[in-house]
């Protein structure tokens, strides 16, 4: 038996003596020990602060005991853990979100206001921002032929784009979030490059040793 | 060239990002999907849904890549360290309830639930002797509750609906009010078939259910988006749903067909299902 199968065994049994409530406390406390480090890792990754990793990791496994006994399948516990982990990272962006909603706005009407009353810098904040009505109808130019083209590519292929240069992603994890090969992500990127710089900026004027995005 | 590049890459960010917003800020697949989506459990078009989603939410793309560290067997190291992590845990054990109600254990809150000091002697007995009574009584009136339930609704044998979007509601812009299918809640099964008004040569699609779409009716709000029923493709105008027994509650339902690449556009077919006791 190798001992990533041991291991696997071993949270089964765990797991099947918690919802069993044989040994509850001791097998509790194993499986906290077992995968804390990697719920707090899930955390952290996600750029919350050390204290809020251990704050986040202990709602998890909190969650993780009181639900166990409903959990049908003990191998599957670590891609429980797993959903329970994402669904409190969700509940906590949510959170925060409503938190930034409720923050002090300042909407356009009072920066005017403000500016009659003497104060010029609020409506030169307003004009530094607005953009050049040249630049702004050439840019909406260039996305709508662009959008047309994309609109265009085969749905993998568009995919792909996407991933690679909105997400900055390796080909393999493209590969890997679409179930794709390597080789296919490659081929998809090289065409779609083709195609948008046509649409972007007119025929290349050499097709031959041009790079992939 | 580069300066070009540069500007190719800012606006295809832009367009991502305007694809994202399009999607709405809840549209996430669930935690679950996502999983399921890696274990290769969903359909074909579910599958799709997830990976056009992906391809523009950072968030559960890496959400994603991380899964498969995730669910890697733990280290072998499972000694329990002391100390600051110990208190961690510590933590944690204050605030659960004991052993799961499944085990057949007492559910108590707290510390103290999880169990007296060895030597502490349990008044067990009376408890026993009322969970015993409780066990007696559940065990007598439960089947007679189960046999009266089905007296009085037996099961009915399985059925088979087909349901289609008629010639004078395609295309129009006033579409008539039509009867809807009806099923019985108490059918071993109900097998919808959906004839679409226009195939959808990829077989992509997007199946919606709404609850309670006509005003009177019994069950769920007016249009409340229940669950998505999962379904057989036949072809690319024919779809299959099979409801179990009670799946749905009696009440009136609308099934939308849409073609989950443009999701926006006209229904590929849009069905009207009233559930009933028989």
């Amino acid at each position: 038996m190798t001992s990533t199968s041991a291991a696997t065994d071993r949270v089964v049994a765990l797991v099947e003596r918690i919802q069993a409530g044989t040994d509850y406390e001791s097998s509790c406390r194993e499986i906290y020990h077992l995968f804390r480090r990697r719920v707090f890792s899930f955390f952290a990754a996600r750029g919350f602060s050390s204290d809020e990793c251990a704050e986040l990791t202990q709602q998890t496994f909190i969650r993780v005991f009181l639900g166990i006994g409903r959990l049908f399948s003990a191998p599957r516990f670590a891609t429980w853990l797993f959903e329970i982990a994402a669904n409190i990272y969700r509940n906590e962006l949510r959170r925060r979100g409503a938190g930034k909603r409720d923050a002090f706005e300042e909407s356009i009407e009072d920066l005017v206001q403000t500016e009659a009353a003497g104060r010029s810098d609020a409506m030169a904040a307003l004009r530094s921002n607005a953009p050049d009505p040249l630049d702004d109808t050439l840019r909406r130019e260039r996305l709508a032929c662009l959008r047309a083209e994309l609109d265009q590519l085969p749905p993998q292929m568009r995919r792909c784009v996407y991933l690679r240069l909105y997400q900055d992603l390796k080909y393999r994890e493209i590969a890997a979030l679409m179930s794709i090969s390597i080789e296919t992500v490659k081929a998809h990127l090289y065409q779609a490059q083709k195609r948008l710089k046509v649409a972007f900026s007119g025929p290349p004027d050499d097709e031959e040793g041009q790079g992939t995005l | 060239m580069n300066d070009e590049s540069d500007r190719l890459r800012e606006s295809l960010r832009e367009l991502a990002s305007e694809a994202r917003r399009r999607q709405g800020p809840d549209a996430h697949p669930s935690p679950e999907t996502l999983t399921a989506y890696h274990a290769g459990e969903l359909t074909l078009a579910a599958a799709e849904d997830v990976r056009e989603h992906l391809a523009v939410c950072r968030h559960c793309a890496r959400l994603l890549l991380d899964l498969p560290a995730f669910l890697e067997a733990p280290a072998g190291n499972r000694e329990v360290p002391e100390g600051e992590t110990d208190a961690a845990w510590q933590a944690i054990r204050e605030r659960l309830p004991g052993p799961p109600e499944k085990a057949g254990r007492r559910r108590e809150t707290g510390h103290a639930a999880w169990g007296a000091a060895p030597g502490t002697p349990r008044q067990a007995w009376p408890r026993l002797a009322v969970a015993a009574t409780f066990a007696g009584v559940a065990l007598i009136a439960v089947p007679l509750w189960i046999i009266a339930r089905h007296l009085s609704s037996p099961e009915l044998p399985p059925a088979t609906l087909e349901l289609s979007t008629p010639e004078s509601q395609r295309g129009t812009s006033e579409p008539l009010p039509l009867p809807p299918a009806t099923a019985h809640a108490e059918a071993a099964s109900t097998t919808l078939l959906l004839r679409l008004v226009r195939p959808q040569p990829d077989l992509r699609f997007r199946v919606e259910l709404l609850a309670g779409v006509a005003a009177g009716t019994a069950g769920a709000p007016a249009g409340r988006a229940l669950p998505a029923p999962a379904v057989k493709i036949v072809d690319s105008r024919t779809l299959v749903l099979v409801l179990a027994r009670r799946q749905l509650s009696p009440g009136r339902y609308q099934l939308r067909v849409l073609d989950a690449e443009q999701p926006s556009a006209e229904p590929l077919g849009d069905f009207q299902l009233q559930i009933v006791e028989p």
